[in-house]
């Protein structure tokens, strides 16, 4: 099939920031990557519809999600490291504390929390769960980690009334 | 007020017993029924509507917590403003916190000591203490391993002091007075057969216990600190090209050949009496395990950021089992050359802790009855 794809992620591209930036370095404001993120979706939603601009974030999010295990997170590391290690560096980065509620590595399903999340935290209420980025986010990350696929599912969001977001991490029987 | 709506009222008041029992699905079916009464017999009645409809409030916070309690954390708080409240998410909240610190709690228990509790209350200032005395604990035990190998180390040095001591610098010694006493008496009798081969014995048991007292005394200073490392700059092919000519007598005793390949390599900055033990004992040990006739090859070779010097040879080799032993002070391994070559272990053990002081390495690829390769690397600076 032929496509008009001009565009191909890749980590380099995010560049060189420390000779770019090397007086602001990697800081920036929250509201920033909110306003990037919330104008993309108005303008996707009137273009495309809310379902195909949620499954826009979802693919992104993925993409982003399996980039960062591959690029950023210590593959190597057993299970319960690993998780150590995410949970470290989602604070570091400053996208959320992640804490596990439920962990069944035999099945390969989990319940896990990101309090203080970049996306949503703070958002007025909706009443619908918002973070489809970070669903495809944590599916990238467990897909890469795994080589397995995954369902991620949003169960609770700051716009939904909770004070944190709760996944369900589940693992798809191919 | 109508027997119907007393009716309600009873109902009502019946629907509130239950909630407080626990009974639910109780409640709920007198519920439905109580509401299908009120719409048809009692809707103009504004004391019933209130009632009920706090009922409702109360019945579906109720069914919510109920649901929390018992760990059902996929449900949403009900949509009145009375019960979508601080509390409520609290409980929620707080059936999270629980959740996780299982999870928390496991980690500690396969040994991960990082963990720490944020929430709680004064519970997490317990908890985090406990952690804190184990990971004091698990430092403690650590320190005691270490301690405990420092000590194996110490005593396995003194061990190897004593052996020294006792046996192997008496050895030659034994050999030089029997032989020279022997000599004394020849020389009296005016008998001179065979004093050209005592008096080469005695020769060489005097080299072999220089040799040792050599390594001995730089040990020995290494070990009380007081050996100074200083480096300086000089030429190493230099110093290997004089150190092998100091060796070819010895090695032509065994018609062994030393060759030598080396290019031109900058001077390196080391400390040259350090190195000049290292390239002593590599070459005195090639000739001890090479058989007569053999051939030992000294090369160096200098790539970006270090530099390494072999020495090879075609002797008797290293079984595998024996490879990881030979810089050990532990291990108390000695070996006889092919011509009975008397050796202490020693040797070996000064090269690595010489080279180390560089920040090099030394190691060795063997193959019993093709040779041994001994290399070392010294990093260089720009």
């Amino acid at each position: 099939m032929e496509t008009n794809t001009k565009y191909n992620f890749e980590w380099k591209d995010l560049g060189d920031i420390a000779l770019g930036r090397p007086n602001l370095g990697t800081n920036t404001h929250v509201i920033v990557y909110r306003l990037m993120q919330y104008t993309m979706r108005d303008v996707l939603e009137k273009n495309w519809g809310p379902d195909t601009t949620n499954q826009f974030f979802i693919e992104a999010g993925f993409k982003a999600g399996t980039e960062f295990c591959k690029n950023v997170l210590d593959c190597s590391l057993d299970f319960d490291g690993f998780v150590a290690n995410l949970t470290e560096t989602l604070h570091k980065f400053g996208i959320g504390i992640l804490r596990i509620e439920k962990a069944d590595t035999d099945k390969l399903s989990f319940v896990l929390t990101v309090s203080e999340d970049l996306d949503c935290s703070g958002l007025p209420y909706s009443g619908v769960a918002f973070c489809d980025y970070d669903e495809g986010f944590i599916a990238g990350i467990m897909n890469f980690y795994t080589k397995k696929t995954f369902k991620v599912k949003e169960i609770d969001c700051w716009c939904t009334g909770d004070r944190t977001c709760r996944f369900t991490v589940d693992l798809i029987n191919q | 007020m109508t027997c119907e709506e007393e009716n309600i009222l009873g109902y009502l008041n019946q629907i509130l017993k239950y909630i407080n029992e626990g009974k639910m699905d109780f409640a709920k079916d007198l519920f439905d029924k109580a509401e299908q009464l009120i719409v048809k017999q009692a809707s103009g009645n504004e004391i019933i509507n209130n009632l009920t409809k706090f009922i409702k409030q109360h019945f579906n916070g109720a069914i919510f917590l109920n649901a929390i309690a018992n760990g059902n954390l996929d449900v949403n708080p009900p949509d009145d403003p009375l019960h979508q409240n601080f509390v409520i998410s609290q409980y929620k909240q707080l059936h999270s916190n629980l959740r996780h610190l299982t999870w928390q709690t496991q980690q500690i228990a396969k040994g991960d000591l990082k963990q720490k509790v944020s929430f709680l209350g004064d519970f997490s200032v317990a908890f985090n203490k406990m952690i804190e005395s184990l990971r004091e604990k698990q430092l403690f035990e650590e320190k005691i391993r270490i301690q405990n190998e420092q000590l194996q180390k110490l005593n396995a040095t003194k061990d190897k002091f004593f052996t020294i001591i006792a046996h192997d610098l008496k050895s030659p010694f034994n050999s030089i007075v029997g032989f020279s006493e022997l000599l004394v008496e020849k020389v009296k009798k005016n008998d001179y057969t065979g004093i050209g081969k005592y008096a080469g014995i005695v020769l060489q048991s005097s080299e072999r216990a220089l040799e040792l007292l050599m390594n001995l005394m730089e040990w020995s200073r290494s070990q009380t600190g007081k050996l100074e490392f200083n480096p300086e700059y000089f030429e190493i092919v230099k110093l290997i090209d004089d150190i092998a000519d100091l060796f070819r007598d010895i090695a032509g005793e065994k018609a062994i050949v030393i060759t030598l390949n080396l290019p031109s390599i900058n001077p390196v900055f080391a400390d040259k009496a350090m190195i000049n033990t290292v390239l002593r004992n590599l070459i005195s040990n090639a000739i001890k395990f090479t058989r007569p006739g053999g051939k030992i090859k000294i090369s160096a070779h200098e790539k970006p950021g270090e530099l390494t010097v072999s020495v090879a040879d075609n002797g008797v080799g290293i079984s595998k089992s024996n490879t990881h032993k030979l810089f050990m002070i532990e291990e108390n391994n000695t070996t006889p050359g092919t011509n009975n070559e008397k050796g202490t272990g020693l040797g070996l053990i000064l090269c690595k802790e010489f080279v180390e002081k560089h920040s090099g390495r030394i190691w060795v690829e063997s193959q019993e009855d093709k040779g041994s390769v001994f290399t070392f690397s010294l990093p260089l600076k720009n």
